[in-house]
């Protein structure tokens, strides 16, 4: 694994600022710093390990949870923390805590609570920090619960991407094209620079999708090109009757997924989507390059699908950004992408009145709610189709307002 | 709503089927579920560890069902005796507490800081190392039952029953012979009496002094070893078994002795509660009370007030290593103002639940309850029909039907999942249907249950199909206008959101295309045609930020 410092300063600061918020009412005593599988847990431990072992506030570890039995791990940090200077700061690195969430029916993680984590919290001067493959938020106790706080270890950005590749003597932007800044997958081009497209995508659903029934992998794969998406979304995709049986298969490795921590239901845009963003591109590029016809095809239904979607004005914030997505990708690589996105919306858009601007404002500006879905977005459409989009939809939204306030004259 | 067996069964498969280990909403109220971990209450800039050991007084309002109940069990839970490690002690008072204080004091009238300490006093004994106990608290404890016994001369009969009628009257329980059983055998129940008797008072006079029957029941009483306090009713010469006792000469000498002999229950008074916290080996005693709206035969406001008037005595504040939290009704606060009490003096908490905090109250039990301890449900839009976007918009849509208070979501969302089981075999996932029914349910039945609002047929207006009728009269309107009052009288008096209105009045449209601006001009011209039909505008009230109502009183 790499090790890159740099592209982990930013979340470093969050835990320099705790510990200096230690033992403030405002302080979080657990930090949970989550990623997929090759995401770098275990790297962002060793360097807060090293950059804290100086300070000596570190007490041992990080003892992770893979390799040594709960009640072993439990006796020692607390036997550590109880030996340490009552006066000092102390830091508590766990590596891996979800494991326990996934031993039996997981109530080993809710004894480690108990015993462990509680005592620690309410001691007020040690933070913990946690490592885990999904935000853990199924804190039992009161007092660990609001002193918890979920933080998620990005994909490396394209300049520390660009800066390890320099060291490497690579192209950056073939680096960060391959790898889309996932730790793991810069490590296998390290390993091997010239990694046949093939073999890489092979590594990368092995990675990400190990263990899944055939049957899941394969709904994984399609819904991978999906930003966001629900059953209804995908089964024209999957070619299914709209039956009940339909939605109880499918419901089932919907579940499987979540419970691998691969997808998760957000509550705010009201639909599936995958954890990490990035492991989600990664294996959606191993659907194009396996079968660039059938990348296109599910692109054009989800557009069909999310465009008629949009039909329903007062819904558009949750249909937009997906419609113009899948039509932008249903004509991936070439050059009218941004050209059938923006004619799409100056034919539909004197249909969306009365819809809620300042959401679909929201939803556009922010690739719903997803930073690298509106980064993707923006190379698949082209920076002026981009642009001219967000014009037009700004211009919409101030038409709606002026009409609205039109209406309140006349009805004066 | 009550369920039979077989609907049950129905139930609790679904459950399996959709991987709940059981229903996360089944209890709507903090008392049936003792299981803190399922417990959320929005504190906003307040902070749980100063409620537990802020040395000031707080008191928390909150309306019915906002988790006042839920919050002082959190308290109560982080602290002694639920929680030894503690060196806090949380003494609980419920409604049952005051209960009991009131029966003590007879009224809420004749209720004094007296009785309240003692009250405090008996909720903390449990949590006291004997050998810490201080002296008064153990005379206090080993006050006997029974009642106190007169032995006198018939001859001085008329002023006894004026003795026994002033002790009674101190509430001293008092028996004497006038009071046997007719038909028993008058002996025996004699000595079950005396052998029972709290303490024996022989009423000794000239005619008493060489009574026989006297002397055999004080030698009777000295043999069971209950303490006689001679009452001189006259100078007299002590018999005998008398020399030495400790005599009484009038009423106020007779309930000193009582008390100091430790014989009559002694309140221990307001100040000695400064004793509590070094007895208990605690640095602080925190009293939480709460459910004052719920004892019994004290609803009306006035009276609660009194209570509360001696309950939250400033005099209490001042005792050191004693803090009071006080769990409250919101309607209350007013009245308290009203009343003289300095709240500016208290630290004030305020129980109020945005429709987040009702989502994650929500979420918060999804995960308590899934199966899956990896990947837990996180809202009910993931056990419902993604079609129509039904999925998406059903937790946002059950926290604003919720009017922010947290029992009615709990309950609604219970609601949802047993409609969804009416059904023989129901489908996996919720259709968007049966909300449709839960809503209508709330409207009719659930809103008026949970919070406590009046129904329909409580308000001025009511339907007749689709007629509306105003104190018996018909209102009439056309379309629009019509469609959204009727709606608001369908609620019964509770809020009706943009998007209801906007479903009632624009029933072609997406109701979010409805903009709020064009709900308010439309209820704007509503109120204007009611008015032109003679009927109070005044009676639709806008909630702001919520939407609009019938107001159940003008």
């Amino acid at each position: 694994m790499i090790t890159l410092m740099k592209g982990y300063q930013h979340i470093l600061a969050v835990v320099e600022e705790s510990i200096t918020r230690l033992s403030t009412p405002e302080g979080p005593s657990v930090l949970t710093f989550w990623a997929g599988p090759g995401g770098g847990k275990t790297t962002f431990l060793n360097i807060v390990r090293d950059k804290y072992a100086r300070d000596a506030l570190l007490l041992s570890g990080p003892w992770d949870f893979r390799t040594s039995p709960p009640e072993v791990l439990a006796s020692q940090v607390l036997t550590a923390v109880r030996d340490a200077p009552n006066e000092s700061k102390k830091l508590v690195l766990l590596d891996n805590l979800d494991e326990l969430l996934h031993t039996g029916d997981g109530e080993p993680f809710f004894t480690f609570e108990r015993q462990v984590l509680r005592e620690l919290v309410r001691r007020g001067d040690t933070l913990i920090i946690v490592t885990s493959r999904a935000p853990l938020i199924q804190w039992r106790d009161y007092d660990v619960r609001i002193s918890a706080r979920n933080l998620h270890i990005p994909p490396l950005r394209r300049e520390d991407v660009a800066e390890w590749a320099r060291e490497q003597q690579m192209d950056p932007d073939q680096a960060f094209a391959i790898s889309l800044g996932h730790p793991q997958v810069l490590a296998w081009l390290q390993e091997e620079p010239n990694i046949p497209p093939e073999e890489m995508d092979r590594k990368v659903a092995d990675l990400f999708l190990n263990g899944l029934s055939g049957e899941t992998r394969q709904l994984a794969e399609v819904a991978s090109l999906f930003p966001v998406f629900d059953l209804a979304a995908l089964r024209p995709v999957l070619s299914a009757e709209d039956t009940e049986s339909f939605y109880s298969e499918y419901v089932e490795r919907l579940e499987e997924l979540i419970r691998k921590g691969l997808v998760f239901w957000d509550g705010e845009v009201g639909a599936y989507r995958f954890r990490e963003s990035t492991v989600r591109r990664l294996l959606a590029r191993g659907v194009l390059h396996r079968d660039p016809e059938q990348f296109r095809r599910i692109h054009q239904i989800a557009a069909g699908y999310y465009q008629q979607e949009a039909q329903r004005a007062a819904y558009l914030h949750r249909s937009l950004v997906s419609a113009l997505y899948h039509t932008a990708q249903a004509h991936f690589g070439k050059e009218e992408a941004g050209k059938v996105c923006t004619r799409w919306i100056e034919d539909t858009l004197g249909t969306w009145l009365g819809a809620p601007w300042e959401k679909v404002l929201w939803a556009w500006k922010t690739g719903a709610g997803d930073e690298a879905t509106r980064e993707e977005l923006q190379a698949l459409l082209g920076p002026a189709a981009f642009e001219r989009i967000t014009r037009l939809l700004e211009s919409a939204a101030h038409a709606a307002t002026q009409i609205i306030q039109q209406v309140q004259e006349v009805n004066r | 709503m009550s369920q039979t067996t077989a609907d049950q069964d129905i139930f609790l498969k679904w459950l399996k089927t959709v991987n709940l280990e059981e229903n996360p909403f089944q209890d709507y109220s903090a008392q049936k579920d003792r299981d803190l971990s399922t417990y959320f209450v929005p504190l906003g800039p307040l902070r749980l560890t100063d409620l537990i050991e802020d040395p000031q007084p707080w008191a928390i309002f909150g309306e019915r069902g906002s988790g006042k109940t839920s919050l002082r069990m959190m308290v109560a839970a982080r602290c002694r005796p639920v929680n030894p490690a503690s060196d806090i002690l949380a003494l609980e008072c419920n409604w049952q507490t005051l209960d009991r204080t009131l029966q003590k004091a007879g009224s809420p009238g004749t209720l004094t800081l007296d009785h309240w300490a003692e009250t405090l006093v008996e909720l903390a004994i449990p949590s006291l190392p004997e050998e810490q106990r201080p002296r008064w608290m153990s005379r206090l404890l080993s006050a006997r039952a029974g009642a106190v016994f007169l032995a006198y001369a018939h001859e001085d009969r008329s002023y006894v029953d004026e003795l026994a009628e002033r002790l009674e009257k101190a509430g001293v329980a008092i028996w004497y012979d006038r009071k046997l059983h007719k038909g028993r055998r008058w002996c025996k129940e004699l000595e079950e009496r005396i052998q029972n008797a709290r303490a024996m008072i022989p009423v000794l006079s000239q005619r008493s002094r060489d009574s026989v029957w006297m002397e055999r029941e004080v030698l009777f009483a000295m043999e069971y070893d209950v303490p006689v306090i001679p009452f001189l009713l006259e100078k007299v010469d002590l018999p005998l078994w008398a020399v030495g006792s400790q005599c009484a000469r009038n009423v106020d000498e007779l309930m000193r002795t009582l008390r100091v002999t430790g014989r009559l229950r002694c309140p221990p008074g307001y100040e000695s509660l400064e004793e509590l916290a070094s007895a208990a080996s605690v640095r602080l005693v925190i009293c939480l009370v709460d459910e004052v709206d719920e004892v019994p035969e004290l609803q009306e406001q006035p009276i609660m007030i009194q209570l509360l008037s001696c309950l939250m005595d400033p005099r209490l504040h001042s005792v050191k290593g004693v803090a009071f939290r006080y769990f409250l009704p919101a309607w209350l606060k007013d009245a308290l103002i009203r009343k003289g009490l300095r709240l500016d003096r208290y630290r004030i908490g305020d129980l109020r639940w945005d429709p987040e905090d009702l989502k994650r109250l929500i979420r918060q039990r999804m995960i308590a309850f899934s199966e899956s301890k990896a990947a837990p449900y996180q809202s009910l839009g993931e056990l419902c029909d993604p079609s129509g976007g039904f999925a998406a918009r059903i937790d946002n849509e059950l926290a604003s039907l919720a009017e922010g208070n947290p029992r009615a979501a709990v309950c609604l969302a219970d609601q949802l999942l047993r409609f969804h089981c009416r059904e023989d075999s129901p489908p996996r996932l919720i259709r968007p249907t049966t909300w449709e029914d839960v809503k209508e349910w709330w409207r009719q039945e659930g809103r008026g249950w949970i919070l406590g609002q009046p129904p329909v047929a409580d308000l001025p207006f009511h339907l007749q199909r689709d007629r509306i009728f105003f104190q018996n009269r018909e209102v009439i309107l056309t379309g629009r206008y019509h469609a959204l009052l009727r709606c608001l009288v369908r609620a019964g008096g509770g809020i009706c959101s943009p998007e209801d209105l906007a479903r009632a009045g624009w029933p072609k449209d997406d109701p979010a295309g409805v903009t709020s601006r064009a709900i308010d001009e439309a209820v704007r011209r509503m109120k204007q045609k009611l008015r032109e039909q003679g009927v109070d505008p005044g009676w639709v009230e806008t909630v702001r930020g919520r939407g609009y109502r019938i107001r159940p009183s003008l």
